[in-house]
């Protein structure tokens, strides 16, 4: 069998791949943001003292790091609308199940980076006489971030691999594009070659860029190792 | 954790009660549309010449240009100044809530219209029959139904053809192997990678995939029809008003003689994107039911009378559908069906253990791979020396774990058994723990790296100034210490693979995911199935999580600074 | 027994040590000592090979360091080295820590290694800890079953890397009387250290370093001695170290 790549041309990118990388970037983008600023707070909660607060967190948390990703979007596409009694399209429903899901993982990475931290760090914060929080803000929170990029880039860039995922409701992504595109053309072996080649280049300048970051902050002497 | 879980249900349960009393209260479709001044297609992505994308967001296709044509006459029966027309993308899976919830008015897809999916939602008039029938190549001497004994059988998942495949195998008194593609394409690929020995589909679904294959005429149908079904669009329940209409334009396409003109521009004549042709000439089936247009399910066409169901069933969570047979649809009294003489009558409950037994057998042989491949390379990618090794190494760990699992499934079973086509003869799960276990392999090594670095350099050299070899001291210092700083980590990789394991269905391997898919198709009860599914997903998770605890627990260095900071000596 | 001979070693285009030539005799106490990053443990360091180096010949009982052809392991295992963190196997009881070596390179039965280790153990004072592990003991502890696991293996030389550097100060001495100890029985030693009190009593040598190279290597009373006999720089070093 022969590989034959004489049907991609400009028009077919724009056509077919450029509408799902575009969703896939923005879906990677907005899940980043939302997910560690939720994150953060399930972070918070679970290391809380109070049990209303750190049970539900423990909870969800648990919970999301036990079902497949998959189940989660077709658990939400198709079952909250059955319960909200209105529909909710594909692409918002992405953008919530991914926030959900993924906070529940950048929360385990900064709880790790919050403890990680030397405790004398938050006692010196507090022998200066800050309050609890602005401890966790002014002191705590600035060092475990810092320590945690390398880790959280590199948990976007599973979730950049998981926005592939997708497929199973239907929403229009990179692969998806590939996949139409393999199809309407009889050319799906091609297809799935692009893909990989694509998305390896992605992971892969993402991946360089977290080397960057770690050896900036290893010159500035904070990274972990 | 499993009360909470079980909490979790229970409220989970309750709104779902409270609100699909709501669900009924929806505005009526034409309200919304007249209110909205917009109509949501349904539509395929590849559906054959009925509904395919044409890129950028357009859609075309025989029963796509039908509902575009009805979407106007609508507009014109509500005098509306404009409509604007917006395409839903629809899979199998997922088209019918999809319909119930409103998110698609109309599905021109190509949806089958049986007695069992008009319990949940309406059919327009049938414009389209559709025969299924069986794709094979064209040497392979297959010539009907009775030539698939010992063949290995493909259909597409979350289609009647599954279910028709299961009962006519056991109507033939045949034994065949049954694989399942997670859309048609995927199963037309599987006849072409002779993965399947034959595909059984609608003839529509079929002549399309022919027309764009490589060669089209490597690839044959035969035999007698296993089943004439009106291929429908689909329409919310309940909703007489809306029916009525889109039937009115039906009509109207019929009396202005539209129809052989539609029929002649989608099957006879080159179709976008590629020019291709169908090829499919217009049935006796289709024809008749242009004359006389009616909704009867495929039962009617078969002679069958549909099961009466109790009108209790309909409504609220129903746990009995566990206890329903995978064959007739019916309640039996063995839910468990272990052995011999019931197993012939699997219930939906065995098929749900099966498929968890398939999403263990996965796992755990991705894990053993992961394991002593990811601990090994991640090891060796440390050891002084071996610059070229090394280099092999890394590019191998960047390669598996920059490439999406679902994209490295697919190349590990359409792509490379062209290449290398002994790769053929492995069974699909072998070839998606594989895949897995080489993907978790890779980020198993980078953990594995990164714990032997941290460890205190002081180790490494401790270990080398008493004359251990390299080889000693990472099997008696090293990786002692290190295995034990990667348990954490272990242990959500460990959970990944339970997880990503649900991609082994897009390969066909009967596992959980495509089980809830499929069975939510059959049994139209997605909240049980579903609930029932990730029951299981969590459980066995929190199973491999407790498990690891314990090892950890159990591997803990005596100390009163256990842990982290042993392993860092007195720094 | 070891002769160092014009050894110079690099960190990429930074020098860490420059031509640095001594030797030192059998029975021999030799104190290191020098400011910090002086080069003082790259310099033992490279006697085991632990530090590589990219000029000059190091000896160790006619066994040539900085040949690539030399069975490093067996250098290593005749070598005995304390680090200044301990370095004991966490992952290991205090035993196990003491016998590993000796069973996997020298291939001991489990007894005799047990038997040997059990009895230097006793030697340093800690036999009733043969079952703990490292991070059960103190600091003072870890570094005297450090010196008894390298003695387990008959080392012909033990080397010191700054062996009381990282312990509090009241455990000092207790490794300090197993060194001197050590020393009383004739045992060959190398030892970095700012100790001056244990090299003013215990070495017979002293070498003092500056910048990667040996400023001065004389006698214990030479350099303790009148200050004319001292260089500026070790003069400089001494009155730093001994004004508190």
């Amino acid at each position: 069998m022969n590989l034959d790549f004489s049907f991609y041309n400009w028009a077919i990118v724009s056509d077919y791949l450029l509408k799902g990388f575009i969703f896939s970037l923005k879906l990677t983008g907005s899940t980043t943001v939302f997910g560690i600023l939720i994150g953060t707070l399930l972070a918070l909660a679970k290391l809380s003292k109070h049990a209303w607060l750190s049970r539900p967190a423990i909870l969800y948390i648990n919970l999301m790091r036990a079902i497949p990703l998959v189940m989660l979007i077709l658990w939400f596409y198709l079952l909250v609308p059955l319960m909200l009694g209105r529909p909710i399209g594909a692409e918002p429903s992405a953008y919530i199940t991914f926030t959900a899901f993924e906070a529940a993982f950048f929360a385990e990475i900064i709880r790790s980076g919050i403890q990680a931290l030397p405790p004398g760090q938050s006692m010196a914060g507090l022998a200066l006489g800050m309050s609890p929080l602005q401890t966790m803000r002014l002191i705590v929170l600035p060092q475990a971030l810092r320590h945690m990029i390398p880790v959280l880039l590199t948990q976007v860039i599973i979730l950049f691999q998981d926005t592939s995922l997708v497929y199973a409701i239907g929403a229009y992504d990179l692969l998806k594009g590939f996949e139409t595109l393999g199809k309407n053309f009889g050319r799906p072996v091609e297809a799935y070659l692009l893909a990989a080649a694509v998305y390896f280049l992605v992971c892969f300048l993402l991946a360089r860029c977290i080397l960057f970051v770690k050896l900036r902050l290893s010159v500035k002497g904070l990274a972990h190792d | 954790m499993l009360g909470h879980f079980l909490s979790f249900c229970l409220q989970l349960y309750l709104s779902l009660c409270a609100s699909r009393a709501q669900a009924a209260e929806q505005p009526h479709t034409l309200d919304k549309i007249k209110s909205t001044h917009t109509i949501s297609l349904g539509v395929r992505d590849s559906s054959g010449a009925l509904s395919f994308t044409t890129g950028n967001g357009n859609y075309d296709g025989y029963h796509v240009e039908i509902c575009r044509l009805i979407a106007a006459d609508i507009q014109k029966q509500l005098g509306l100044r404009s409509l604007k027309i917006k395409y839903v993308p629809l899979t199998s899976q997922n088209r019918i809530p999809l319909i119930q919830n409103g998110t698609a008015d109309l599905d021109c897809g190509s949806t089958t219209n049986s007695a069992a999916r008009q319990r949940d939602v309406a059919f327009a008039n049938t414009l389209f029959v559709e025969e299924v029938r069986i794709a094979v190549k064209a040497n392979s001497g297959i010539q009907s139904i009775s030539d698939l004994n010992g063949k290995k059988v493909v259909s597409t998942t979350g289609t009647t053809a599954v279910q028709l495949l299961r009962q006519a195998g056991r109507g033939h008194g045949l034994q065949f192997e049954a694989v399942f593609g997670k859309d048609h394409a995927d199963s037309f690929l599987l006849l072409e990678s002779g993965r399947a020995d034959a595909f059984v589909m609608d003839a529509s679904i079929l002549s399309g995939n022919i027309a764009n294959a490589k060669i089209p005429s490597d690839f044959r149908i035969v035999g007698d029809p296993l089943s004439i079904e009106p291929i429908g669009i689909m329409m919310r329940r309940d909703d007489p008003a809306f029916k009525s209409a889109v039937n009115a334009a039906i009509a109207g396409l019929i009396a202005a003689g539209r129809m052989p003109k539609l029929w002649d521009k989608w099957f006879l004549q080159p179709i976008p994107p590629s020019g291709r042709v169908i090829g499919l000439p217009l049935s006796e089936n289709t024809k008749a039911a242009w004359a006389n247009p009616n909704d009867k399910p495929a039962e009617d066409y078969r002679g069958v009378k549909p099961a009466a169901e109790s009108a209790e069933n309909s409504r609220g969570l129903d746990w009995q559908v566990f206890c329903k047979s995978t064959l007739t649809g019916k309640r039996v009294d063995h839910c468990f069906a272990f052995d011999q003489a019931r197993s012939k009558d699997p219930t939906y409950l065995t098929w749900l253990l099966n498929a968890w037994k398939w999403t263990l057998v996965v796992s755990s042989l991705a894990l053993v791979i992961a394991l002593s491949l990811g601990l090994t390379v991640g090891a060796l990618r440390t050891v002084p020396g071996i610059p070229v090794t090394k280099r092999v190494l890394a590019a191998g760990v960047e390669l598996f774990r920059n490439i999406p699992i679902l994209v490295q499934v697919f190349i590990w079973y359409y792509v490379l058994p062209i290449f290398l086509p002994f790769l053929k003869a492995f069974p699909s799960y072998i070839v998606v723990a594989v895949a897995l276990g080489l993907f978790t392999a890779a980020r198993l090594a980078e953990q594995m790296r990164a714990g032997i670095l941290a460890l205190p350099r002081g180790q490494i050299q401790a270990a080398k100034a008493l004359g251990l070899s390299t080889l000693q001291s990472y099997r008696y210092v090293i990786m002692p210490v290190a295995l034990r700083i990667i348990i954490p980590p272990l242990t959500s990789e460990s959970m990944n693979i339970v997880k990503n394991s649900a991609i082994a269905f897009v390969v066909s391997v009967p596992e959980l995911t495509m089980f809830a898919m499929q069975a939510q198709e059959e049994t139209a009860r997605g909240v049980e199935i579903y609930a029932a599914v990730t029951f299981v997903y969590a459980l066995t998770a929190l199973t491999i999580n407790r498990a690891l605890g314990w090892i950890e627990r159990h591997t803990q260095i005596p100390g009163p600074s256990s842990g982290n900071s042993a392993t860092q000596g007195a720094v | 027994m070891i002769k160092i001979q014009n050894v110079s070693k690099w960190y990429g285009s930074f020098q860490v040590l420059r031509h640095c030539s001594t030797s030192v005799a059998k029975g021999d106490v030799v104190v290191v000592c020098g400011p910090s990053g002086s080069g003082k443990s790259t310099l033992i360091k490279t006697i085991n090979a632990l530090e590589p180096f990219q000029e000059g010949e190091i000896w160790v009982e006619g066994t040539a360091v900085h040949d690539p052809k030399t069975d490093l392991p067996r250098l290593r295992a005749r070598v005995g080295m304390v680090f200044q963190n301990f370095e004991l196997f966490p992952h290991l009881s205090v035993t196990e820590n003491l016998t590993l070596a000796q069973i996997k390179v020298l291939h001991r039965s489990k007894d005799d290694a047990v038997r040997k280790g059990l009895s230097y153990l006793e030697r340093v004072g800690l036999s009733a800890h043969k079952d703990k592990y490292p991070a059960q003991l103190s600091g003072g502890q870890q570094q005297r079953v450090a010196i008894a696991r390298a003695l387990c293996m008959d080392p012909v030389v033990m080397l010191f890397d700054e062996p009381t550097s990282a312990l509090d100060p009241e455990m000092v001495g207790e490794v300090l009387d197993v060194m001197t100890t050590l020393a009383a029985e004739g045992m060959t030693m190398l030892c970095v250290t700012h100790e001056m009190g244990f090299a003013r009593r215990v070495s017979n040598r002293v070498i003092f370093m500056d910048q990667g190279s040996i400023v001065e290597d004389c006698t214990k009373d030479d350099f303790f001695g009148a200050e004319q006999s001292r260089s500026p720089r070790a003069q400089d070093f001494l009155a730093k170290i001994l004004s508190h």
